[in-house]
């Protein structure tokens, strides 16, 4: 996977002036460079075949619109998964999801006895994932995410962008972040324990 | 000493951990099946997404080039009629 050191060419000056210019060359160069990773981003968020497609072009065209305006203070690709985000929440008609309050908390809350200690314990691994249905299920879980959590947890899991980019991405402080991957990783971990315990 | 409660929640959020507290964490986990179980669910979680991820996402590369020529077209048309 192509990391933001290696393609120092798309954060010089020069490239960024040719950029606004709306200089052909320049914004075909992106186009090369990022419609895969976009791609890879729009089908991880759950976006299927022509939709996910459609999506990417969709940023690509929005890009370019505003492409005068870029200051290049955020790297190109982190700026094109940010307005992809914005996109798919607009697509998905996700109101802006309310930071403060996620029925997951009450759920993690009620795992725990009054001292802190484990008072519904997790399952046993080997009884958690084990069956070749695991990618079906975890398939369904992961649709069942807010986009903001989803996004937050495809990022980070994927590893290939940094902490700061993907606050950059979704416009979150860092210990949001931290909120966001929590909340993902435990509304996953009760889907997972809910199916494969055969309830619904 | 950290709860059970505390330590998900150190292990669940990728927060930044001092030494103290890795130190903290493995100690716990030593003694705390609970935890430790809930980490490694973590951890097959993470596992299983990666591979569902590939597989989700490995479309035909000429579809891509495809995908890639298209783009530059319409940006191109787009670009056109706005300076008309």
């Amino acid at each position: 996977m192509k990391r933001r050191e290696s393609e120092p060419q798309f954060t010089t000056p020069e490239f960024l002036n040719r950029l606004r210019s709306g200089d052909k060359e320049a914004i075909d160069s992106l186009v090369d460079a990022y419609t895969d990773h976009l791609l890879r981003g729009a089908l991880g968020l759950g976006f299927v075949g022509d939709e996910a497609k459609d999506l990417v072009q969709e940023v690509w065209l929005a890009f370019v619109g505003g492409v005068s305006k870029f200051e290049g203070r955020s790297h190109v690709r982190t700026f094109l998964f940010g307005m992809m985000f914005n996109k798919a929440r607009e697509r998905r008609r996700e109101l802006k999801h309310d930071a403060n309050h996620d029925p997951i908390d009450d759920v993690v809350e009620q795992r725990f006895d009054l001292n802190g200690r484990w008072a519904a314990p997790p399952l046993d691994p080997e009884q958690f994932l084990s069956s070749a249905q695991t990618m079906l299920l975890i398939k369904d879980c992961i649709d069942g995410l807010p986009l903001a959590q989803r996004m937050a947890f495809c990022l980070r899991e994927i590893d290939e962008h940094g902490t700061e980019d993907v606050c950059d991405i979704l416009k979150v402080s860092n210990s949001n972040l931290g909120v966001l991957i929590f909340r993902a990783r435990n509304r996953l971990r009760e889907c997972i324990e809910r199916k494969s315990s055969g309830g619904k | 000493m950290r709860s059970c409660k505390e330590i998900v929640r150190l292990v669940g959020s990728d927060a930044p951990l001092s030494v103290r507290e890795r130190v903290e964490i493995r100690f716990h986990m030593l003694m705390c099946k609970h935890c430790s179980r809930y980490r490694k669910q973590l951890r097959i979680l993470r596992e299983s997404f990666k591979k569902l991820f590939k597989d989700l996402t490995t479309p035909a590369d000429l579809d891509q080039a495809e995908l890639k020529e298209k783009i530059k077209r319409k940006i191109q048309e787009c670009s056109k009629s706005s300076d008309d």
